[in-house]
């Protein structure tokens, strides 16, 4: 027959090979991507809320501190007179910061001790990035802080 | 029935050559093996039985929810009968699994066993390494007290580094953005399933290997003596491993396993530190940028990978110098300065 070679192949069996190859990789390729979609989080958008942090007395002039609500850590800090308002999660790897003011710094991360001053910049310490800052805004001598938002990842 | 039927029964539905069975017991060692340095690669296997032993007695009690998991292991540890004592072996297993697979890697490292042909060997022993690692850092996270928890925090959020998959890879790891009810049970799946499965797939491959290959000659050793692998060389590993099974259990009973306070995540504790074999890593990431840190640790997981064709770049461009083994133990003594100097500090 054209096309068959010595060992009895040739064309049809590279077509049949080819085919098979391509349906298995197809087939594997399907079961692949459903597996990963699966194990995949459905992680909702974020959101951003304003919400009641504290009241504007528990943050004495020049003083610190942190907060934590069920949307999130936030790191409160009076500097003369001036409320600013910071994630209280640490650049570096995720710990929460400390009020702990000293030589330079304000916040201090336990974990590698990483330091921050005021405003949340990086004092010391491995932390790649400053603190992110929130808005905040004093109603009724309450401290109101606008934060990202995640809403819980199912199923949880 | 008696034996000799019951064998021939046995035999005909299971027609296993007989060489097959014979073949491992008959086997010659080269003479070099003949000390007691050599008598320790059994040891890591012996340690991981004993961690499928206790792991499977301890999934009888430990519930992988963050409401429930410490409360059962504080159960587990305090009140049900010898917890304490099958949830010490598993902790002091754990570590010495460690030891002992480091041992091991040391003594192919110090004896080039790695070299040609032998190098597939080495990467699948490398990949056992880090599961071993993978083990001790999942295992670490269940028992969710409040160093558990800041450890899986810090050290799945390196992940997220990584440019372009870091975040995507580190949600799938923790089953989403934080730290959540989903990590818990993905953490003692990769403990309980993935890891282990991956783990004696690996290890069959090794022993595999070393079989098909034989034991690697000892260099600048002209000796070409060997004796019985059956009974004189099993009954050396069988005594190392009978002293390390004695040495668990006496320490578990000097030592028995505690607990820290449950987990909170509203609040860092201070001092927090991670499992000792992890200060090396946790020292460098303290003293350099994230960034640094993170590829540094990448380019030197790769090296341990590498290492036998870097060791054979190094043997061309000076020959007999044993250039190799002077980069290989300036690594070892700085990974070990790591380690040594975060303990005492």
């Amino acid at each position: 027959m054209p096309g068959e070679g010595p060992h009895g192949g040739g064309r049809r069996e590279f077509l049949a090979n080819l085919v098979l190859g391509i349906a298995g990789f197809l087939a594997l390729g399907g079961f692949a991507s459903r597996f990963f979609s699966f194990l995949y989080p459905m992680v909702p958008p974020d959101q951003l809320i304003e919400v009641p942090a504290a009241s504007r007395d528990q943050i004495p002039r020049n003083g610190g501190l942190v907060v934590n609500l069920p949307v999130g850590h936030v790191a409160l800090v009076d500097a003369d007179g001036e409320l600013r308002a910071f994630s209280a999660i640490c650049t570096h790897l995720g710990c929460i910061v400390k009020w702990q003011p000293a030589a330079g710094h304000v916040w201090y991360c336990p974990c590698h001790k990483g330091t921050y001053d005021r405003e949340g910049r990086v004092v010391s310490g491995p932390p790649p990035r400053p603190l992110q800052r929130y808005a905040v805004a004093i109603r009724d001598g309450k401290v109101y802080v606008k934060l990202p938002y995640r809403p819980p990842v199912l199923p949880a | 029935m008696t034996a000799g039927s019951l064998q021939r029964w046995l035999a005909e539905r299971a027609p296993i050559p007989k060489q097959w069975l014979e073949r491992p017991f008959k086997e010659e060692l080269p003479v070099h093996l003949k000390t007691w340095v050599w008598a320790f690669g059994g040891t890591p296997l012996l340690f991981f039985a004993i961690q499928v032993v206790t792991g499977i007695l301890l999934t009888f009690y430990y519930v992988p929810y963050p409401l429930h998991a410490y409360e059962s292991v504080r159960q587990i540890t305090f009140a049900i009968r010898f917890g304490w004592f099958v949830r010490g072996i598993h902790q002091a297993a754990s570590q010495l699994m460690f030891v002992a697979v480091l041992l091991h890697m040391i003594r192919v490292f110090a004896t080039r066993a790695f070299r040609a042909p032998r190098e597939l060997t080495w990467v699948i022993g490398v990949s056992l390494f880090l599961l071993t690692l993978g083990f001790a850092f999942t295992g670490y996270s269940l028992v969710y007290d409040q160093l558990s928890y800041w450890a899986t925090t810090v050290g799945t959020n390196m992940i997220a580094e990584v440019p372009l998959v870091g975040r995507p890879l580190l949600y799938l790891l923790r089953g989403g953005p934080d730290v959540n009810p989903n990590t818990l049970s993905r953490f003692y799946n990769f403990h309980i399933g993935v890891v282990p499965t991956l783990f004696v797939l690996l290890v069959g491959m090794h022993i595999l290997l070393i079989r098909l290959h034989g034991v690697a000659p000892l260099e600048g050793d002209p000796r070409r003596e060997t004796y019985h692998f059956f009974p004189d060389h099993v009954l050396r590993e069988i005594s190392v491993g009978l002293v390390a099974l004695l040495a668990v259990v006496v320490y578990v009973m000097l030592h028995p396993p505690g607990l820290g306070e449950r987990a909170d995540p509203n609040l860092t504790p201070p001092h927090i530190r991670p499992e000792w074999y992890f200060f090396p890593s946790y020292r460098w990431l303290k003293m350099v940028p994230l960034q640094v840190g993170l590829w540094t640790s990448v380019a030197f997981v790769t090296s341990m990978f590498l290492w036998p064709w870097i060791d054979a770049v190094l043997e061309r461009l000076a020959p007999g110098r044993r250039l190799g083994t002077i980069v290989g133990v300036a690594g070892w003594l700085f990974t070990l300065t790591l380690l040594v100097w975060e303990a005492f500090s």
